[in-house]
């Protein structure tokens, strides 16, 4: 783990984005992000159509692989992590989906 | 020629690729089936039971119409050529055999292509299209396991179900030929149609019906997760998935043909 992400861990960091850059074929879409998410901390990302933002956030997450760059989600790399140890940070990760994902075609029981 | 050749190749490798993506979908499907309940994971039986009901149980009445008629239509062209040798008494093997060897699985899987086959791709496109599958990893719920899994269950268990129904209605259609031109009583009918039948005969139509849905199911289940963005591509992955269920049904058959062919004749 780098050190400024191992120290950012110490801190109480919960997600650690170094050099992050996604690419769809060719285009590349992330540039190199950088950031830090504390514990309790509320970061807002803003950007006009197409900057990137969905696919930030899917970045986060595991449904997409990035081209180059580190996640640290709780001082874990997700480029590391088994599918096992994926799905248990996923089960403590909420996530609202722009067109609501909302499961209309499946009943309750 | 060069181009030509490269385009070729480029097919082929194509069709490799998909087979590959398709087997690789059944093997997980299957792992999740059989495998995984006994490693502390949910079953899908329970959901499969809710799916053979709309694969299986509402596709009776459709199917006995259809398979009823061919079974009708093939002792008329059978008693064409055998009225000629004064063979009329062969015209019910020849359908019980050729029902239950071929058609009754041919004709379920290309009915089962167009209502549950199109239908999966339909679903699971659908939720591709509004991330709903996507959510579903998000709550570490794998999506093979809880969309295709239920599925390949009712599947094997139904295709299996439905073509001895449909090679029964296909029988029955025939005696209707049989009682009415060909001087037979129903008793005698059936008798005779049950006497032409070997064990193989039935059992070599179930395990191709076995087959057939597990292709069916691969088809449509994968064109679903294979859809792009937008209303559009929900329409297109659906007449992909009918189209390529039926021609990987009608290979499979060829394959399984051939290889009970061979086998037999040892």
């Amino acid at each position: 783990m780098p050190e400024n992400t191992k120290e950012s861990a110490q801190a109480g960091t919960v997600i650690s984005v170094r050099d992050l850059r996604v690419q769809y074929g060719e285009r590349e879409i992330l540039h190199g992000i950088n950031f830090d998410v504390e514990h309790a901390q509320t970061l807002v990302i803003l950007g006009g159509s197409g900057s990137g933002k969905s696919t930030l956030l899917r970045t986060l997450v595991g449904l997409e692989k990035p081209s180059a760059g580190q996640v640290w989600m709780k001082g874990q790399d997700l480029a590391k992590t088994s599918r096992a140890e994926m799905d248990e940070i996923r089960k403590k990760i909420g996530m609202s989906f722009q067109g609501g994902a909302l499961f209309g075609s499946m009943t309750v029981g | 020629m060069m181009e030509f050749v490269a385009q070729v190749g480029e097919t082929v490798t194509d069709c490799l690729a998909y087979v590959g993506a398709l087997a690789t979908l059944v093997t997980r499907a299957s792992y999740y089936a059989f495998v995984a309940p006994f490693q502390g994971k949910n079953s899908r039986w329970p959901g499969a039971v809710s799916q053979a009901m709309a694969v299986g149980v509402r596709a009776l009445p459709i199917l006995s119409l259809i398979t009823f008629f061919i079974g009708l239509i093939l002792a008329l062209q059978s008693a064409y050529e055998l009225r000629k040798l004064g063979a009329l008494t062969y015209v019910a093997s020849a359908v019980a055999v050729s029902m239950s060897r071929e058609l009754g699985p041919l004709i379920t899987a290309i009915l089962v292509i167009g209502r549950s086959g199109s239908a999966f791709a339909a679903e699971i496109g659908t939720m591709r299209v509004t991330e709903e599958i996507d959510a579903l990893e998000t709550m570490a719920i794998e999506p093979v396991d809880f969309l295709v899994t239920p599925k390949f269950l009712a599947m094997i268990v139904m295709m299996p179900c439905l073509t001895m129904w449909a090679n029964s209605m296909g029988i029955l259609g025939g005696s209707l030929f049989g009682v009415a031109q060909a001087d037979f009583t129903w008793v005698r009918y059936i008798r005779s149609s049950l006497d032409a039948l070997y064990l193989r005969d039935i059992t070599t139509g179930l395990v191709k019906s076995v087959m057939f849905g597990i292709t069916i199911t691969a088809v449509g289940c994968h064109e679903g997760f294979s859809t792009g963005g937008g209303a559009e591509e929900i329409g297109r992955s659906t007449t992909q998935a009918v189209v390529i269920s039926i021609f990987m049904v009608i290979a499979v058959d060829l394959v399984f043909t051939a290889l009970f062919f061979f086998a037999g004749e040892r």
